[in-house]
């Protein structure tokens, strides 16, 4: 009876080893953020919603431009291509964007290289090209939405 | 069935009863830590102006589950209920929040972009109207909501006194408390200014189980002007939209 007790155990512990290395060894998904640390007690947490959406790379148009604006900075170490939310946007290094039209609406978490900083009725806009890109901060992000010409 | 067999079925049904209580999984609440919470709040809604430093940190998770740890201050100058200043800085995003009663302004100095909003007349009312227009939360919200109906007490589920600590040199008392989303702990001052010194909470909604810690220096007789919650734009600092999460999560869900 010991001896099947503990032959027992043994594959039990086998089984279980296996099974948390194949867990570990799935999922290894690279450097996105999924969520973050909700910090308030007392509130609705909008902002936590809004920031594991926006890494979730759902914006069909400009997945291309993303990806390829921050290979570079994935190299250089520095921001490993996550946590896109921070003063330190990358640098378009290449005309890495491509020639496709951007449709208006989409939001971009950074911009294209060699844009240009135009007001209109007070507030300003970065035209990049024929793309117009209205500029809007939150407490956690920067990003630009493409509009039409103002 | 005779006395003693009756007495005997009376003990042990006693027993499998109380064991079934104590083998629920409902957790307790103890009641000196909800009042706790109570008198700490109704102080902080006695204070007029105040400033408060805070030290935090905060994780975030990446997909396959790491976690990295951003270490950050705020600033905060309040003057209840129409001024307050928050300067914010976790080393990849730099804000100040300003609001004079009138005008809310987020300012990103790094990035030369700020965004003004008109405002209503409390802070109580701007962080609503921040939360429920605009899907943004005021930094240090809490130090605000505490003792006001927007605490929602059915929300704790667990609530316990760990005891003494002593956090920055200052003799606090531990409490710690459970929601289905979070389990936070806080640590209020002891004395006559039960003001909260510490606080960490704990997220659930993911399984690596992300912090946020926040410790607080106080300082309840501030000097300042009406200046300090106006903004005048500095030379080069351009106005751009104060964004809409929320209006971002519709259009896509």
């Amino acid at each position: 009876m010991k001896r099947i007790c503990s032959t027992f155990l043994s594959v039990s512990l086998l089984v279980f080893i296996v099974a948390e290395a194949d867990s570990r060894g799935r999922g290894g998904g690279g450097h996105h953020e999924r969520s973050h640390a909700r910090s308030s007690v007392n509130s609705g947490h909008h902002e936590h919603r809004g920031n594991s959406y926006r890494n979730s790379g759902n914006r069909n148009v400009n997945i291309n431009s993303n990806r390829n604006v921050n290979v570079d900075v994935n190299n250089r170490g520095y921001h490993h291509g996550c946590c896109y939310h921070d003063d330190y946007h990358p640098l378009a290094v290449a005309a890495a964007v491509t020639a496709t039209a951007v449709v208006v609406g989409s939001i971009v978490n950074s911009l294209p290289p060699s844009c240009q900083t135009v007001m209109s009725n007070g507030f300003a806009y970065q035209q990049c090209g024929n793309t117009w890109y209205q500029p809007q901060i939150s407490g956690s992000s920067t990003t630009y939405v493409v509009v039409n010409a103002p | 069935m005779n006395t003693v067999s009756k007495i005997m079925v009376a003990v042990l049904t006693t027993f499998f009863v109380t064991s079934a209580f104590s083998q629920s999984d409902e957790p307790a609440i103890d009641s000196t830590a909800m009042v706790a919470l109570e008198k700490m709040g109704e102080y902080l809604r006695t204070l007029k102006a105040f400033r408060v430093t805070v030290v935090t940190t905060n994780d975030t998770v990446l997909e396959d589950g790491q976690k990295i740890q951003y270490a950050g201050t705020a600033d905060l100058l309040a003057n209840a209920p129409s001024g307050l200043r928050i300067h914010t800085d976790n080393n990849r995003r730099e804000r100040l929040y300003l609001y004079n009663g009138k005008k809310f302004t987020l300012w990103g100095q790094r990035l030369d972009y700020y965004a003004t909003v008109d405002a209503p007349d409390t802070i109580s009312k701007l962080a609503d109207m921040l939360e429920n227009k605009y899907g943004m939360d005021l930094p240090q919200i809490d130090l605000f909501r505490w003792g006001t109906p927007a605490v929602d007490k059915t929300a704790i589920i667990g609530a316990m006194d760990v005891g003494p600590a002593a956090i920055n040199g200052t003799t606090c008392q531990h409490y710690v408390f459970r929601q289905d989303d979070i389990d936070w702990q806080i640590w209020i001052q002891k004395g006559d200014y039960p003001l909260p010194r510490k606080m960490v909470i704990t997220s659930k909604t993911d399984d690596a189980r992300p912090q946020h810690s926040a410790e607080y220096q106080w300082d309840l007789a501030p000097s300042f002007n009406d200046a300090a919650f106006t903004f005048n734009p500095p030379k080069g600092a351009l106005r751009v939209v104060l964004e809409n999460t929320l209006s971002t999560d519709d259009t896509n869900e």
